[in-house]
């Protein structure tokens, strides 16, 4: 009777293990295609160091290779809501009207423009939550701060 | 000045009010440890305020309990008994409106198909799925109403107690809204994003069913309907054979029967004053129940315009 229990047991601590998993299978395409599709929104802070620093960890961690474009924020987070890519870094306002529709990671800096504060910060799809997790160690391993 | 309560039910309405404290303590620890891990998940914000909505069962119960032992006044005539109809369909419209919102949720969340981010914290230096907290705080929530639910129908029962029995119908939602949540949230974590709507829906019908039936039974009590039983809308056996026991001893005249709070009063219409009646030797059916036949009136003919 203890045999079935502890297979069952075990059984479920290993499928529990590699929760959660993505709805959209993100995280399972990256590391099969070994390729990320990554936005980067136009503006000074595409140049800032600890961005590609993050595009680089996630790099190793999937061992996946970014796909990278530029674009304006607003155009990038609508695309990224709608499955067109799997990662936007850039500058964003704290509060924005697209806080609904992505996930913001831990931010990796805060920068004050006219009294309005803004995240140097890396946006993901919402709800897949096995990609988030991923990308939220790489984000916190930099210092990253929600 | 306090009014006394049949003795018969003395110690079950102290441990009526007992049970009522227990939950609103329990509750209040549950609705705290759900605020710490509720995230932006919207489904366990909709547990969070069902979880603060189910607490009001517990404090009607205790209002209308301190009303009930108090002498009747110049301005309250015929006491305050029916406190207790008044807090069952305070209780009855929590419960509808608990079943209703997690049903809307539900129906929303799969329209929209809204994928739920539930993101990783950390903790004690530990990068943790935020899931698994609020499975724990799930399972949590899951274990005092469904201990004190059980504890409270029997006494419900004993006591004809609407409120506390619709007290009892709503830990029930709760242990079950609970575990639909650790099914929902189990459900994100292996990529089903409906799961947790989809469980959601399913205990809401049957929670909005038990909201309704006790609205039902609620607005038939105010407007002195003919007793239900306990969380039917069917007349209450007792008072079916006290009717039928009535009318056998008072033939061709008309017997109305009511509920007042927990209490039954009778009115024989169409003969006079009959001096010397005792009420617990008309009673019909278990003597330990007598209590519940409180009052009995008459009116002789000519004496109703209606």
């Amino acid at each position: 009777m203890k045999r079935p229990l502890i297979f069952l047991a075990a059984l479920l601590a290993t499928a529990c293990s590699e929760l959660p998993k993505d709805p959209g299978g993100t995280l399972e395409r990256v590391t099969r295609e070994q390729r990320f599709r990554v936005g980067i929104v136009s503006s000074p802070a595409a140049a800032d160091g600890r961005l590609h620093a993050l595009l680089a960890r996630v790099a190793v961690a999937t061992g996946a290779r970014p796909s990278i474009e530029q674009d304006a924020a607003e155009r990038l987070l609508i695309r990224l809501g709608e499955g067109e890519l799997d990662l936007v870094l850039g500058e964003f306002q704290r509060k924005g009207p697209w806080s609904m529709h992505v996930h913001m990671l831990p931010a990796l800096a805060r920068n004050s423009v006219a009294g309005r504060e803004t995240l140097i910060a890396a946006a993901a799809p919402p709800g897949e939550n096995g990609w988030i997790m991923l990308l939220d160690r790489e984000a916190r391993a930099l210092g990253a701060q929600p | 000045m306090t009014k006394r309560v049949p003795h018969e039910i003395e110690a079950d309405l102290a441990k009526a009010r007992r049970l009522a404290w227990w939950t609103l303590a329990w509750m209040a620890s549950i609705v705290l440890v759900m605020w710490l891990v509720m995230g932006a998940s919207q489904a366990m914000k909709t547990a969070f305020i069902e979880d603060l909505l189910s607490m009001v069962p517990a404090i009607v119960l205790l209002i209308a309990m301190r009303f009930e032992r108090k002498e009747p006044t110049r301005l309250f005539t015929f006491g305050f008994d029916r406190m207790h109809s008044l807090a069952f369909l305070v209780s009855a419209v929590a419960l509808a409106i608990m079943g209703a919102t997690l049903l809307f949720e539900a129906v929303h969340t799969l329209i929209k198909a809204e994928h739920v981010t539930v993101p990783p914290v950390e903790l004690f230096g530990e990068h943790i799925w935020l899931g698994w907290l609020m499975i724990a705080a799930l399972l949590y929530s899951v274990v005092p109403p469904f201990i004190l639910g059980r504890m409270k129908l029997p006494v419900a029962k004993r006591l004809h107690d609407e409120v506390l029995h619709t007290d009892a119908m709503m830990q029930k939602a709760d242990w079950m809204t609970g575990l639909a949540g650790v099914a929902g949230i189990l459900g994100i974590g292996f990529g089903l994003w409906w799961a947790d709507a989809v469980a959601a829906g399913i205990i809401s019908v049957s929670i909005l069913r038990d909201g309704i039936t006790a609205l039902r039974i609620a607005a038939a009590e105010l407007a002195d309907g003919t007793p239900r039983a306990l969380g039917k809308a069917e007349i209450a056996p007792d008072a079916a054979a006290l009717i039928d026991a009535l009318e056998a001893r008072w033939p061709g005249a008309e017997v109305r029967v009511r509920e007042s709070g927990r209490y039954l009063l009778a009115q024989v219409r169409g003969v006079g004053g009959d001096q010397g009646v005792d009420l617990k030797a008309l009673w019909p059916g278990d003597p330990e129940r007598s209590w519940r036949f409180a009052e009995l009136a008459f009116v002789p003919p000519g004496h109703d315009e209606r």
